[in-house]
């Protein structure tokens, strides 16, 4: 049976009108004005004294998180008695549906929370309002470039970055150890994807009952998660080689007007690293056709392609120690690429008391409550300034996918038709590694993508 | 028999198992696969203690209760009048009720939302059930069933003297019980396995139903507690379980009265 989720997709595009025709029926509002006190909501913004009411919505998170989420409420209502912070909070795969049913049923919160590459689409539709007039000074040039560019649109930043994730190749370090391979800690002396499928294949000679790479544990499982997958191909381009190259192109993956993905992820070196890539499966069996869930954790896979969550991950499952575990910098076929993303958070444009709800953002955001939240989760920092603040980055291995997300890091695609994108080249890459023609499915899925770019017009 | 209960056996199996233990037997296939080696009833103590999952089942329990009884009623008295009586535009009335059954939830969804907002019911449990006790399969269903039942009763028990209510009550319904049943247990089904709709209409997270909970046990970048989903999916699964099993043999029949086999 299909999915709910599956079938609230397919009337997306019903409901992009309903949401345009909803931000089009009322003109944004305007910070309430019942009285006004000094405000560190931004450079010119001021706070009303009046009662009001944030609403927000965001995902589940871990106890510590949702700890922390709790007493930021207390400490802003401490400072701000006369602002009310009800929180509504739903599982993370469900933002987006339940954003889009609040926002199309006239009931926004104030506050959302969402997934970072969702940001262009939710400003494209007005669903958020630009958040530059209420950032401090110097914060907007503080945050990692990928991420600013995923969270901007039209060069305002649409919504607050949360933290930053930027995928490597993490190893069981007794598995690599056996078969006498100690993979770089440098990004500067990164494997190519060549040198490591060398390395799967001894591993798979020496242990044919360890998968060499784990399948992706990212989506349903299985290849076809672009965030993972699309890397193969867009290692395979070069963001410095000129912007009418192959090259270029195979790296940005869409036009650079956002119009066309055709000669984009249909490039020719987006097709040889295509073949590369089914072979992984069809030709090589270095990796399962099928997800095996937490193969890598169980030790049933010696490598994975996953980002520095999995060692928080690891704590879970062997909360008194597990194997040892080791981390290299992404392989590439031309030039290193990790594709980059995360949560975010931003205002309604239907919000009527924007100023407060900056004020509270800005207020969860500052340094110290950055720095709190990198406790509750050791994710990356989305903010540049912050990694001087954080010991733990001088040293490998988180030095090292710091490295990676300041220097290689790149969001995906960015489109307001991201969402779409995303789930026509995710099937594209299941049917290639599932032994579909790889040429034919790739211009396909430039050919379906180019047709939901189209609806969106600037 | 074996390929339906294998999914239950695993996830029953896997509620009793540590974290690392879950997916470390998937294959090749061994008692271990299903059985827990060293069971634990750590993951039941944390959904119930840590996570209060204890509250999202009162939630369904209430929400399931309400509907089942609701459902039932409005649908018995519709199916009646669609049945046996005579009144203009009878038959293409139930035509338009049929017809809203082939309308997807998807396409209402957003409306219906709109419409608990003007009623003030959303993060009510009334907005969980009230929107679907008018249900056009029950009452199709059920009108099947009332065509079903011999004129010749109801005829004897107005010579007598009975009134419309009292025929509904006395034969009608009681003539009718395994319908009746059927769209007891089909009603409870749609009740308790509900996600998207109380995902969408109920914003307080203490009323919210237990689909919609066990979802929220994972967080973005984290482990799945694999343990703590099979546990509170294994409590979720019991009731369901227990109500199909006892109910499942006036399934059969009501299903057949329907006119639906």
């Amino acid at each position: 049976m299909e999915s709910p989720t599956r079938r609230l997709k397919s009337i997306v595009p019903a409901l992009v009108v309903a949401l345009l025709l909803s931000a089009c029926a009322g003109a944004t509002p305007t910070p309430t004005g019942a009285g006004v006190s000094s405000s560190p909501a931004g450079p010119s913004q001021t706070l009303t004294t009046a009662p009001v009411t944030l609403r927000i919505l965001r995902y589940t998170a871990t106890k510590a998180e949702e700890d922390l989420h709790a007493s930021w409420i207390a400490e802003f209502k401490k400072d701000h008695p006369n602002i009310t912070i009800e929180a509504e909070v739903v599982p993370f795969g469900e933002l987006s549906n339940k954003i889009q049913a609040s926002v199309a049923g006239g009931n926004p919160p104030d506050i959302f929370f969402i997934d970072g590459p969702n940001t262009k689409t939710y400003a494209y539709l007005k669903i958020l309002r630009p958040l530059d007039q209420y950032l401090p000074a110097g914060f907007k040039a503080d945050i990692v470039d990928a991420t600013l560019e995923e969270q901007s649109y039209q060069g305002q930043l649409y919504s607050m970055p949360d933290r930053q994730t930027a995928p490597a190749l993490f190893y069981n370090k007794d598995m690599l150890d056996a078969i006498g391979v100690k993979p770089p800690t440098k990004l500067a002396d990164a494997w190519t994807w060549d040198e490591a499928l060398k390395v799967w294949m001894q591993l798979k000679a020496k242990s044919p009952d360890v998968w060499p790479l784990e399948p992706s544990r990212f989506g349903a499982g299985g290849a076809g998660f672009y965030y993972r997958d699309g890397i193969f191909s867009r290692s395979a381009g070069d963001r410095s080689a000129p912007i009418s190259s192959s090259l270029y192109k195979t790296f940005a993956a869409i036009s650079p007007d956002g119009t066309t993905v055709q000669g984009y992820i249909d490039s020719p070196e987006a097709i040889t690293a295509g073949k590369w890539f089914q072979d992984l499966t069809m030709v090589h069996a270095v990796t399962s056709k099928v997800g095996i869930p937490n193969a890598f954790l169980d030790k049933k896979a010696a490598m994975t392609i996953d980002h520095e969550g999995i060692l928080g991950r690891m704590n879970t499952q062997y909360p008194n120690g597990g194997f040892n575990i080791g981390v290299t910098p992404m392989p590439y076929f031309k030039k290193p690429v990790v594709m980059t993303g995360s949560n975010a958070s931003g205002i309604s444009a239907r919000s009527t008391h924007p100023a407060e709800a900056a004020a509270y953002l800005n207020f969860i955001y500052n340094d110290a409550n950055r720095l709190r939240y990198w406790d509750a989760n050791r994710n990356m920092p989305a903010r540049k300034s912050l990694f001087d603040k954080l010991p733990a980055y001088k040293d490998y291995p988180l030095s090292m996918l710091k490295e990676q997300l300041l220097t290689i890091g790149a969001p995906r695609p960015p489109t307001p038709a991201w969402a779409i994108f995303d789930s026509i080249i995710n099937a594209a890459i299941k049917d290639i590694s599932l032994g579909a023609p790889v040429e034919t499915t790739l211009h396909k899925a430039a050919v379906d993508v180019d047709k939901e770019l189209a609806k969106y017009p600037k | 028999m074996l390929t339906f209960a294998t999914p239950f056996l695993w996830m029953f199996g896997s509620a009793f198992k540590t974290q690392g233990d879950i997916f470390a037997h998937a294959y090749p296939l061994t008692w271990e696969t299903i059985l827990p080696a060293r069971p634990t009833l750590d993951n039941f103590a944390s959904v119930i203690f840590g996570r209060g999952i204890g509250r999202n089942f009162l939630n369904n329990l209430i929400v399931a209760a309400a509907q089942v009884v609701l459902t039932l009623t409005v649908c018995a008295m519709a199916a009646y009048a669609f049945a046996r009586l005579r009144f203009p535009g009878r038959d293409a009335l139930f035509g338009l009720v049929l017809f809203a059954a082939l309308i997807p939830f998807e396409a209402t969804m957003i409306p219906l939302f709109q419409v608990m907002g003007i009623l003030d019911l959303r993060s009510t449990y009334f907005a969980l059930f009230l929107p679907w006790i008018a249900n056009p399969l029950g009452i199709f269903l059920l009108r099947q069933a009332f065509l079903e039942v011999p004129r010749d009763y109801e005829e004897a028990a107005i010579i007598e003297g009975a009134s419309r209510l009292q025929i509904f009550w006395n034969i009608v319904l009681p003539m009718s019980r395994p319908a009746l049943i059927t769209l007891v247990l089909l009603t409870f089904l749609w009740s308790w396995n509900s996600y998207l709709w109380p995902l969408i209409v109920m914003q307080d997270s203490s009323k919210q139903v237990i689909q919609v909970a066990i979802a929220s046990f994972s967080a973005p970048e984290q482990l799945p507690s694999w343990g703590d989903i099979f546990a509170a999916s294994a409590l979720a699964t019991v009731p369901v379980l227990t109500i199909f099993l006892l109910l499942q043999r006036y399934y059969v029949r009501g299903v057949a009265m329907s006119g639906l086999k």
